[in-house]
């Protein structure tokens, strides 16, 4: 067979695979993301400063809360988007990649929070950074970093 | 202020549609983007070539080998004679040299001033040329060429890419695309080998036609020396076959199995998809072009790897070097 077209097939037939991968990685990963979400779900986590205490509470203490995920881009999905680089357009491929960082960073932060007994998230923030990597001479990019952290706060009732 | 729970929504941060057909739409995109730049290339190329006069492309190619180190230019012409006829390689050098110096002085408006003959240790049978009228051939090749002609045909076909300036279209096709490709930023990436598939597909017109036109070339150099065109077939039946291209002789012998002059889909795509046409139609081609030029077929051979070959061609060796040396 001619070198040029078993080059195609082999490029076709990796993406294929890697896309059938990725996609039942992707596929578990939000079923689980959406379990957790509805077991989290009770806890309020906002981006305000402070949260309206409600009448009769206070504040009792405050900590810090993180929650991060380290994430990598499969081949289906860098092809992609590498073809999108020279089209333009949305990058779709990133954009679910990126959905399931962000909400698990945030879920593993509420996580944490409601195990160490904190009634609310306030100032909630997000955070990315790419980390880089040896290949295409240093160009390359490993992963994608994504930080979720705010403040927990727990209350308590005026005069407890 | 009451606080409003509500789960993260799906629809609104990620984009509509399958990833397989949007990443599809790509692929078919990159394809016809890298076919219509390599093929406007190609064409640009096979116009400009034509205008680079013979003699500045032996100057700049000679140049060229000088600063790649070739210090044997310097050598007196005497003590590398004695050198080639001192090794067997040498020797082979020399006798392939003399068959494709008769071969040229048919080539009566030949623009090229010489053509130079260089052996490749490789088990692959192959020839090609290189610019500036350097002609390479495998140590696989001449281990299986049986007579004089067969070896005659395959050097032909060479001086027939010179005929055709096919080398320097080569040679431009292949740099002109190296620089789009580094304007594209494509080098060394992953999506180099999706577009190298593409160009490779278009360029297969321009060589398979470059092929044939070689292949009717050097039959009218064979049939000039010899007077008959005899040790054309047996280079594409014996000596040019390939253990790795298994696949292509079998859809060709499968052809002549059925003796089928119309080619089936198959035997078509499989011509179409490889650079040189399959061997079959190669042999159609040069079978009707040396009916049309009346010429035998079929004439005395001369031997290529026989003892008494070997011994004149010691001897010739000889001869030349005391020509030399007087």
């Amino acid at each position: 067979m001619d070198p040029g077209l078993i080059n195609l097939v082999f490029v076709l037939v990796s993406l294929l695979l890697a896309f059938g991968i990725g996609e039942w990685i992707e596929r578990r990963h939000y079923k689980s993301i959406r379990v957790r979400e509805v077991e989290c779900k009770h806890l309020p986590t906002v981006t305000l400063e402070r949260l309206p205490v409600p009448k009769g509470w206070t504040y009792h203490s405050a900590g810090m809360m993180t929650g991060h995920v380290v994430i990598s881009v499969d081949h289906f999905k860098r092809f992609v988007a590498r073809l999108r680089q020279l089209f333009g357009g949305r990058i779709r491929t990133y954009e679910t990649l990126m959905d399931r960082a962000r909400r698990e960073a945030i879920l593993r932060l509420k996580r944490k929070a409601l195990d160490e007994g904190y009634h609310a998230i306030v100032n909630l923030r997000i955070e990315s950074s790419r980390l880089a990597s040896s290949g295409r001479k240093g160009k390359g990019t490993a992963g994608v970093e994504i930080l979720a952290f705010g403040t927990g706060v727990r209350m308590k009732k005026v005069g407890a | 202020m009451r606080f409003d729970s509500k789960l993260p929504d799906d629809s609104v941060n990620m984009g509509d549609g399958s990833p397989v057909r949007e990443a599809g739409l790509l692929i078919i995109g990159v394809l016809v983007t890298v076919l219509v730049i390599t093929t406007a290339l190609a064409l640009s190329i096979e116009t400009l070539v034509p205008l680079v006069p013979p003699s500045l492309e032996v100057r700049v190619f000679n140049r060229v080998a000088e600063l790649a180190g070739d210090s044997n230019e310097e050598a007196p012409a005497a003590d590398k004679k004695e050198q080639e006829c001192a090794t067997p390689d040498g020797t082979r050098v020399v006798k392939v040299q003399s068959i494709l110096d008769r071969l040229a002085t048919h080539w009566v408006d030949s623009p090229y001033p010489a053509f130079h003959v260089f052996i490749l240790e490789d088990e692959l049978p192959n020839a090609f040329a290189l610019p500036g009228g350097a002609i390479g051939v495998t140590s696989g090749l001449l281990d299986r060429v049986e007579t004089e002609n067969e070896l005659a045909f395959i050097l032909g076909h060479e001086l027939g890419h010179f005929a055709g300036r096919d080398h320097l279209r080569g040679l431009g096709r292949g740099l002109a695309i190296s620089v789009v490709w580094m304007a594209l930023g494509l080098s060394g990436d992953q999506v180099e080998g999706l577009a190298s598939s593409a160009s490779a597909f278009s360029a297969r017109h321009f060589d398979r036609t470059q092929e044939s036109d070689a292949d009717l070339f050097s039959v009218q150099l064979l049939a000039s020396e010899y007077g008959h065109a005899a040790g054309t077939r047996a280079v594409f039946e014996r000596v040019l076959i390939d253990p790795s291209t298994e696949e292509a002789d079998g859809i060709k012998n499968e052809a002549a199995d059925r003796n089928d002059e119309t080619p089936g889909n198959l035997e078509r795509l499989a011509g179409y998809l490889s650079t040189h046409p399959l061997g079959e139609d190669r042999i159609l081609a040069l079978d009707a072009f040396i009916k049309a030029s009346r010429w035998a077929a079929d004439g005395e051979q001369r031997p290529w790897r026989t003892s008494a070959s070997e011994d004149s061609l010691v001897e010739d060796c000889g001869e030349e070097l005391q020509e030399l040396n007087d």
